[in-house]
C-alpha cells in the first residue's frame, strides 16, 4: 500500500480544503509551511490537468461494429455444432434408406371392415377385417409384404413377390391368391398362376384351384375350383372343414362382439358360409348346421351352447 | 406500467441510444482513462460497456443508463484486473518486456516539476487517482463522484485527502 498509517488516518481536511470548505488560512494552521507550499503547488498543477477528448464518431462506429460482431458470432455459433449436424445427417440418411427399404408403410383394417390398396408395382391387395400389411416404400425393388390376418393378392407379373406371415412365407411371380394367417392357423389358396409356400422347412407349390392349410402344424389340402376370388371379397365368409375356433375368430373379426362357446366345440369342423354384414343371419348360418343354440345378451356378448 | 414499457423500447431505438452515447461516453471513457492510465484500453472498455447497454436496452430506461454504464464498466474492470494478474505472473518467469501504452494523454507544460507531478499521478493507487482526477479534471463534486461510483461521500473525501498526501510523499522522494 502506498498509504502508510498517518498521524491522522481519519482526517479529510485536505479534501475539504480542495473543495473550498477549508480556507488557505485554516490549512496553514493545520500543516507546516513546507507541506502547505507543496499542497498549494499540487492543487495549482492539478488545475491545469487536461485530458484530450475522445473521437466520438470513431468510438460510436466501433460500438456498432462490436454489436454486429457479437450478433454474427451468435449466429455462426451453429457452425461449432457442424460435426454433430453431420452425424445427425448421416443417421437421418441411413434412417431414410431404412425407411425406403424397410416395411415402413402400413395398412390395417378394424373389426368388420375391408380395405383395398394398390401397391407401387400395381399389385392389388384386398384386406379382410382385422388384418394388417406392411410394405417398404421402394416396393418395386423389394417386393416383400408382411401380413397378419387375411388378404387376397392380385400380383402383377415381375420379379419375386413375397408375402411373409408369422406362420410361413409365400413366393410368387405373378398370380392371384388368398392368405389367411391367424394364431395357429395358416391357409393359402391359389386362384390363378402358381405360388410357392414355405412353412418351417417345407416347401409346397400350389397350382390354380388348390390350397393348403396348416392347423396346429397339421397339413391339409384344400380345393377351390368354383370361385375366381375368395367369397369374403363380396361380403360372405366361406369355409370348408375349418375348425370351429377359426370360424369364431373370423366371425369376431367382422362383428364387434365377444363370443363364448363350449371348449368341446373348438375342433369341430365347419363347412359353409356366413354373412359379414348381418350378425343374426351369420349366427343362424353357423348354428343351424351344427345344431347349436345362441343367445345375445344386453351388452352384446354372444353365448353359443349345444 | 405503460410509461415504463414506452421508455423500455426507447433505449432500443437508435436515436435515443445515440443521445445516451453522446451524453455519457466521454465521462465514462475519461473515468476509465484515470483508472487504467491508458486511453486505448479505456476506450475499448467504455465501448464494451455500451455494447452491454445495447444488449440490455429493453430492461433499462434512458435515465438509468449512466449508472448502468459505470457499474458495468467497473465490473468489466474486475475481469481485466484478473487478466492483469495472469499477465504479471507470466512476466515473472520471462525476461521483462518494455511496458507500452501506459501514458495518459495529459497535456502538461514542459516544466520539470509538472513532469514529476504527472509521474506522481501515475504512481497513485488506482482508487485515489480515479477519485482525485474525477474531481480535478471532470470538476465533479465529492457527492457526484460518490453517486457515480457507488461510494459514500466520506470514502470519496478520504481518498481525496489521501491522494494529496500520497502525491506529496511521492514528489518528496523524487
Amino acid at each position: 500500500m502506498m498509504m502508510k498509517n498517518n498521524n491522522q488516518p481519519n482526517e479529510t481536511y485536505l479534501a475539504e480544503w480542495l473543495a473550498g470548505t477549508i480556507s488557505d488560512a485554516q490549512l496553514k494552521l493545520i500543516v507546516n509551511k513546507s507541506d502547505y507550499a507543496a499542497y498549494t503547488q499540487l492543487r495549482d498543477n492539478s488545475e491545469s490537468l487536461q485530458l484530450s477528448d475522445p473521437d466520438m464518431e470513431e468510438n460510436y462506429s466501433k460500438i456498432r461494429e462490436k454489436i454486429n460482431i457479437k450478433k454474427t458470432n451468435t449466429r455462426s455459433g451453429t457452425f461449432y455444432l457442424l460435426p454433430y449436424f453431420s452425424v445427425a445427417a448421416t443417421i437421418l440418411v441411413l434412417l431414410g434408406l431404412f425407411h425406403l427399404l424397410a416395411f415402413s408403410n402400413s395398412e390395417n383394417t378394424g373389426i368388420g371392415t375391408k380395405s383395398s390398396l394398390t401397391l407401387p408395382d400395381n399389385s392389388i391387395v384386398t384386406l379382410n377385417a382385422q388384418s394388417t400389411v406392411n410394405y417398404p416404400t421402394l416396393f418395386k425393388y423389394n417386393r416383400k409384404i408382411k401380413l397378419s390376418g387375411e388378404a387376397f393378392f392380385d400380383v402383377e407379373k415381375g420379379s419375386t413377390f413375397c408375402v411373409e406371415t408369422k406362420n410361413g412365407t409365400i413366393e410368387v411371380l405373378g398370380t392371384q391368391f388368398n392368405v389367411l394367417s391367424r394364431d395357429g392357423f395358416f391357409e393359402v389358396i391359389c386362384y390363378e398362376g402358381r405360388v410357392k409356400v414355405a412353412v418351417n422347412d417345407k416347401t409346397i407349390f400350389l397350382d390354380k384351384g388348390h390350397g393348403i392349410r396348416f392347423n396346429d402344424d397339421k397339413l391339409e389340402k384344400v380345393n377351390e375350383s368354383k370361385n375366381l376370388q375368395p367369397l369374403w371379397i363380396s361380403g360372405e365368409s366361406s369355409f370348408k372343414n375349418v375348425p370351429f375356433y377359426v370360424l369364431i375368430e373370423q366371425l369376431k373379426s367382422h362383428y364387434n362382439n365377444s363370443i363364448k362357446f363350449p371348449e368341446t366345440l373348438s375342433d369341430v369342423k365347419f363347412s359353409g358360409t356366413f354373412s359379414n354384414s348381418n350378425l343374426e343371419m351369420a349366427l343362424r348360418s353357423i348354428c343351424l348346421p351344427l345344431n347349436l343354440q345362441y343367445n345375445i345378451t344386453k351388452d352384446g356378448t354372444i353365448i353359443i351352447s349345444e | 406500467m405503460v410509461e415504463q414499457q414506452e421508455s423500455h423500447s426507447q433505449l432500443c431505438t437508435e436515436i435515443i441510444y445515440r443521445s445516451v452515447f453522446n451524453s455519457h461516453f466521454k465521462l465514462l471513457r475519461n473515468f476509465l482513462v484515470y483508472k487504467y492510465k491508458c486511453v486505448d484500453r479505456a476506450e475499448d472498455a467504455a465501448q464494451n460497456a455500451f455494447v452491454i447497454l445495447w444488449e440490455n436496452c429493453g430492461k433499462i430506461q434512458p435515465e438509468q443508463a449512466k449508472s448502468f454504464l459505470f457499474t458495468t464498466a467497473i465490473r468489466l474492470s474486475l475481469n481485466v484486473l484478473k487478466h492483469d494478474k495472469v499477465i504479471s505472473n507470466f512476466a515473472l518467469s520471462t525476461p521483462a518486456v518494455e511496458a507500452h501504452g501506459e501514458s495518459p494523454e495529459f497535456i502538461m507544460l514542459e516544466n520539470e516539476l509538472r513532469i514529476a507531478f504527472e509521474k506522481a499521478i501515475h504512481c497513485l493507487p488506482e482508487k485515489q487517482r480515479t477519485v482525485f482526477l474525477m474531481n480535478r479534471i471532470e470538476n465533479h463534486s465529492y457527492t457526484q463522484i460518490a453517486t457515480l461510483l457507488d461510494l459514500s461521500v466520506k470514502t470519496v473525501e478520504k481518498r481525496m485527502h489521501n491522494a494529496l498526501v500520497s502525491l506529496r510523499k511521492i514528489i518528496k522522494n523524487v
